[in-house]
């Protein structure tokens, strides 16, 4: 029962790619597949880019990236809140992620494409659940931020 | 080589809501009219591929057989997202193409609810509004807003798409509206997922289509050729791996390997075709559509929409039918309907919307989701 104690310390997380170290700090683990350099996110035992089955290697992914396009979410499925800034960013080490952006007002007049984005985990109790998940978000990189 | 493949009998039931029906009612419904359309019986069927998504485990041929006759023919029920009717087409097509049948029938049929596709790929808690948006009009206009970042095109752009195919649909009985949508309208609709309005997305409806399948030999033992359409190209693609496809689904690359493929086999090229009926689950998802199909270079599409290129009278004429914005998705029918479309014009039978002298036309489905994949059914089709 140790195990899963200490890990009751913390709020579960919400996909698999979404990870604690051991000091319990937040991460998005990857994988990189030393033959082709691809950067996936979540964890793969074959690159799906040039079939290697071998040389797939954990990595924790890049926490800063790029947009590369996105949608303003006006209607989803019933009980969830809108609108929201949905965007596909290509973090700073290759991966390519989907995520919110928070913390700018969601208005389609604004040129989003390329904006330098951070990954900021939060907890946060989903729609129809009863507990709390750590989950991830997008947010402005503050000037000084580099994105790297 | 084989002979070739013709459709000798094709229909569709008019797209529309039906909650009263049956899955198997309606799949009976286009199968009768499309064995009419060439005076055959069921029991001239030597096989059924039947398409479906809403009851994929249910047997919907078998059910279907037993409305319209259960003669023993082997049944092969697909499901493969919206290339489903296509995909059942193909496999029709295949058995004769392979000579193992001479006279098939292939169906496409759904009864779907109203309201927003997509999905979290069965979490235990959704991630819906936590980590992004599944729906469908969320993919698929933010393929529209890479086509912007690529190029430039315009909100206005991709509303035209949905100005002009409710227009060609009210030239059409069988399709699901047939009501004008001037600009201001579809702009100024409700707004799903930016650019996508909600005149800019697909209609979900029930519907159903068949085709009668013959090789060569059997069109001309029949007298049939008259009427007959060629299948110069029928093929298929999944996703290709391409570099963002896991964050953002991608319909574009298995467009392009499917067209490209069928292109090949047929030995024509876009400036042969005469007429398409493509996937605009989307207003956004037409526009690109027009690259990836190759009916123009990388990065006009937008020009192509203003030009009217693409409209009835045009120089390349799209979803005459309506499409899938007003015609209506029914999504296991669409693939086997948008075939329909096309051998319609190349019979000369197309009324009012007929694209005069159309010899070749191609179709177009394609469908997927977050987390599943892509399939993409490609047909070119020729009236000899
Ligand atoms: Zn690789």
């Amino acid at each position: 029962m140790a195990e899963s104690d200490t890990a009751e310390a913390f709020a579960p997380s919400i996909a698999s790619h979404i990870r604690r170290n051991e000091q319990g700090q937040p991460y998005l683990a990857g994988t990189k597949c030393g033959n082709c350099g691809h950067t996936f996110v979540g964890a793969r035992e074959v690159c799906a880019k040039c079939y290697a089955r071998s040389g797939l290697n954990p990595v924790k992914l890049a926490q800063t990236g790029k947009i590369y396009t996105w949608s303003i979410i006006y209607r989803s499925f019933p009980g969830i809140d809108t609108p929201f800034i949905d965007v596909i960013v290509d973090l700073a080490d290759g991966a390519h992620i989907k995520g919110i952006l928070k913390g700018v007002e969601a208005d389609p007049e604004v040129d989003y494409f390329d904006m330098l984005v951070r990954v900021d985990f939060r907890e946060v109790v989903p729609p129809g659940a009863d507990e709390a998940y750590l989950v991830y978000y997008f947010v402005p990189l503050e000037d000084g931020e580099q994105n790297e | 080589m084989s002979d070739d493949v013709y459709v000798i009998g094709i229909d569709m039931i008019k797209f529309g809501r039906y909650p009263e029906r049956t899955v198997p009612s309606l799949a009976a419904e286009a199968a009768l009219m499309a064995l009419d359309d060439c005076g055959l019986s069921i029991d001239r069927m030597q096989a059924l591929y039947c398409g479906n998504l809403g009851e994929a485990g249910g047997m919907v041929g078998q059910r279907m057989l037993a409305e319209i006759g259960q003669t023993g023919i082997p049944v092969v029920n697909v499901a493969n997202a919206c290339a489903t009717g296509a995909t059942a087409f193909r496999d029709a097509w295949m058995s004769v193409k392979a000579e193992v049948y001479d006279l098939v029938l292939a169906v496409g049929v759904e009864q779907m609810g109203k309201g927003l596709l997509g999905g979290g790929g069965g979490r235990k808690v959704s991630t819906e509004g936590i980590l992004g948006s599944g729906t469908m009009p969320t993919m698929f206009s933010q393929i529209g807003l890479e086509h912007t970042r690529k190029y430039g095109t315009t909100f206005e752009q991709f509303a035209r798409v949905s100005v002009k195919n409710h227009h060609h649909s009210t030239m059409n009985p069988k399709s699901m509206y047939r009501i004008e949508t001037p600009l201001e309208t579809v702009m100024n609709a409700e707004m799903i997922s930016y650019p996508n309005t909600k005149l800019m997305c697909s209609v979900n409806v029930d519907g159903s289509a068949a085709a009668v399948l013959a090789s060569e030999q059997k069109v001309k033992e029949l007298g049939l050729l008259d009427r007959a359409v060629k299948v110069r190209a029928s093929v298929m693609s999944s996703n290709p791996f391409e570099e963002r496809q896991l964050a953002m689904p991608d319909f574009s690359a298995a467009t392009r390997l499917a067209a490209k493929t069928a292109y090949e086999k047929a030995g024509l090229g876009p400036e042969d075709i005469d007429l398409v009926e493509l996937h605009d689950c989307f207003a956004t998802a037409e526009i690109v559509h027009y690259e990836n199909l190759g009916l123009c270079p990388d990065g006009e599409a937008g020009r192509m929409i203003d030009d009217g290129e693409t409209a009835l009278g045009g120089s390349i004429p799209v979803n005459v039918s309506g499409g899938l914005l007003s015609k209506g998705h029914p999504l296991g029918a669409t693939g086997i309907a948008n075939i329909y479309e096309v051998c319609t014009h190349l019979r000369g039978e197309a009324g009012d919307r007929q694209v005069e002298g159309a010899r070749v036309g191609l179709t177009h489905v394609v469908g997927g989701g977050p987390g599943m994949g892509t399939a993409c059914g490609v047909h070119i089709l020729e009236k000899t």
